[in-house]
């Protein structure tokens, strides 16, 4: 009897009549389904957007490194990463750890698999890369003129001196010779085996002293000590140089208005793409509120694909980048609306956000992407190959240690052998006698594909 | 002819790429059997309603995260759930909507009882029986959820005891165990003497 009563309730479960849903249900929910995919659509612009961001974010800039005021004959280690880290004074090897005091005299030696960052707040900052050994030899009280100097033993330091520094002397020295900052960022190597010490300059100039002569190496170049000899005469830096120095960035005082590009010498594509812009959360917020404004202006655009709505948000930064020239987020943002511009189709304001720049900033390590970007919007969006010419030319004349010296070399040398023949279309393979002639079309191939990776 | 059917994983994943047919498709082919399932689990036809909507939506936005190596089904089912688990928890969903009448005491559940007891019941009756339903759905009311859950998804769905277990996080044996137990008190409530009660003949 009772098997048959579960038996019935298994029926009865089964047969049950299912409700059905009211009329208005379907129609309901296609409007909202239709609220979904428009909403979809317009978050992928901002996915995108997101994921390009933080792929580049991550790959340029490394997680905050707390900030720590100290006076200057001694300073704490901000970061220790891994853990073969010795502290020896005199000779005595210890574990080093976050929060603990150098002072002069301080050998300081990082493992295979370690790397110190030392920070005195708003002064400078160094990045001791693996296996590295570093003495401090000097450091001058508060009271006088500043003094920092340091022994590097062996390995590979970067150093990011700031404004706060100014008026202030900055040392690395090796056997090999010294290097004195300008105020700058730049990175020494020193290879015991080899006897040889680099300085490769990112920012601003280094001085380098090696048997008793002195070279002045700018941004951008890069030169070598040999042991007991001068200094090399400076060379510009190749693209796989530059890329090694982007580790700079990550140490020392970090901007609040960043554009998300990598040091790779098709910046100015990258800027044009448009790049996003990136808005750290360093204090103390020096950009105003009203930028907050002008996201919302562009999320609208884009959403809308309303392209008034797009020169409004650009109003919007223009007001903010005239309303304080000289803060640190003016020319990252001001380049942004350059790129704005031509992403808004208006290249003849886009030329002259850029030429503005280059009037206002014309010592700025980013004023050879400006002078670029001028080139390439006459060349692709007015057609002006002439004015075009005239761009690339003054990047190579005034920039020729930049990325974008490189970039232009290499693209006025593709579009020389680009004049051939019409029956020689890119794309295809051709059997040529001349391997120069078939790696161009090859490299022309590549070069001109465009760069959409913002979207 | 079989019509050719795309299964549920390839529509999902054309939904995922942009493709708002496929996912319509999916809505057609569960908006009924969700529907049902919340309606089980929370009793309220308008809030059920709601909550299966959303489901639906929160799968189309979820989309990205769906692994088409996986049970659509169970996708769906384990977002309803979860959407109905809400819905009763929180108090304001019901606030303004008006409850189905409980059915309480001796003589409003006789039906359910006699059509129990029958030992020839016919399933063709049962299922246009709208009064049986109702009635199936004010004991339902009274198990706890996850005894209800069980009963919705392996005795009404008709699913087996894998795919419930997928969707409810809990292995086959404790669906298993939670089914009995749900039988019973659901019998017991019905005031079914269930001392002397077989196995299940599913186990």
């Amino acid at each position: 009897m009772n098997n048959k009563v579960l038996e019935n309730f298994d029926l009865i479960m089964a047969n049950l009549k299912p409700i059905e849903a009211s009329p208005g249900f379907d129609f309901e929910f296609r409007r909202r389904f239709e609220a979904a995919v428009r909403e979809r659509c317009a978050e992928t612009a901002f996915e995108r957007i997101a994921r390009r961001a933080v792929e580049t974010f991550n790959s340029a800039f490394a997680p905050k490194i707390p900030v720590l005021i100290r006076s200057a004959a001694m300073f704490l280690i901000l970061a220790v990463i891994g853990s073969g880290i010795y502290f020896a004074q005199p000779a005595k090897p210890l574990m080093l750890a976050k929060a603990q005091y150098l002072h002069i005299g301080s050998i300081v030696s990082t493992g295979n698999l370690s790397r110190l960052d030392i920070v005195l707040s708003g002064k400078y900052a160094i990045r001791l890369k693996k296996n590295t050994t570093l003495r401090v030899a000097n450091l001058t009280p508060r009271r006088g003129r500043g003094k920092a100097v340091f022994e590097l033993i062996e390995g590979t330091m970067l150093v990011s001196v700031e404004k706060g520094f100014k008026g202030s002397e900055f040392f690395v020295d090796t056997k090999e010779g010294s290097a004195r900052a300008l105020g700058t960022k730049f990175a020494v190597s020193a290879s015991r085996e080899e006897k040889i010490t680099d300085v490769s300059v990112l920012e601003g100039k280094v001085e380098v002293e090696g048997g008793k002569e002195l070279v002045l190496v700018k941004a951008g170049q890069k030169t070598e000590i040999p042991l007991g000899k001068s200094p090399l005469v400076p060379q510009r830096l190749v693209e796989s140089e530059w890329l090694a120095l982007e580790e700079l960035y990550q140490i020392g005082k970090k901007p609040q208005v960043v554009l998300l590009v990598k040091n790779t010498p098709d910046r100015v594509r990258q800027l044009l793409a448009p790049c996003p812009i990136y808005i750290t959360d360093e204090k103390p917020r020096e950009i105003p509120k009203t930028l907050e404004e002008a996201l919302v202006k562009i999320e609208e655009a884009i959403k809308t694909g309303d392209n008034q709505k797009h020169l409004e948000a650009i109003g919007l930064l223009e007001r903010i980048a005239s309303e304080r020239p000289e803060a640190s987020y003016a020319t990252p943002l001001t380049l942004y609306i350059g790129a704005y511009y031509s992403y808004a189709g208006e290249p003849k304001k886009a030329i002259e956000t850029f030429k503005g720049f280059l009037a206002e900033y014309p010592d700025s390590p980013l004023a050879s992407i400006a002078q670029a970007a001028i080139g390439v919007i006459y060349e692709e969006d007015l057609n002006d190959e002439a004015k075009a010419k005239e761009a690339y030319s003054s990047v190579l004349n005034k920039y020729p240690n930049s990325l974008e010296a490189i970039w232009v070399e290499d693209r006025l040398k593709i579009k020389k052998l680009a004049k051939l023949p019409k029956y020689l279309a890119p794309g295809r393979v051709y059997k040529s006698e001349d391997d120069e002639h078939e790696a161009v079309y090859r490299k022309m191939l590549f070069a001109g594909r465009e760069n959409k990776n913002f979207c | 002819m079989v019509a050719d059917r795309a299964s549920d994983e390839a529509l999902a994943k054309l939904a995922r790429e942009g493709d708002t047919k496929a996912f319509e498709e999916l809505f057609e082919r569960y908006k009924s059997p969700i529907l049902n399932f919340i309606y089980r689990l929370i009793g309220n036809r308008e809030t059920a309603e709601e909550v299966t909507q959303e489901a639906f939506i929160r799968a189309y936005k979820s989309l990205g995260i769906f692994d088409p190596r996986k049970r659509f089904s169970a996708w769906i089912y384990t977002i309803a759930r979860n959407l109905a688990k809400n819905a009763l928890r929180d108090k304001k969903y019901f606030r303004d909507v008006s409850l189905e009448k409980a059915i309480s005491g001796e003589g409003e559940d006789i039906k359910l009882k006699h059509v129990l007891s029958d030992p020839n019941p016919r399933p063709d009756e049962i299922a246009l029986d709208e009064e049986l339903s109702r009635n199936v759905q004010a004991v339902l009311k009274k198990l706890p959820a996850e005894l209800r859950e069980v009963i919705t998804l392996c005795n009404i769905e008709q699913m087996t005891y894998k795919e419930a277990s997928k969707i409810l996080g809990v292995s086959e044996a404790t669906v298993m165990n939670r089914l009995r137990k749900a039988k019973l008190i659901f019998m017991k409530e019905l005031g079914i003497d269930t001392k002397s009660f077989g196995r299940d003949k599913n186990e």
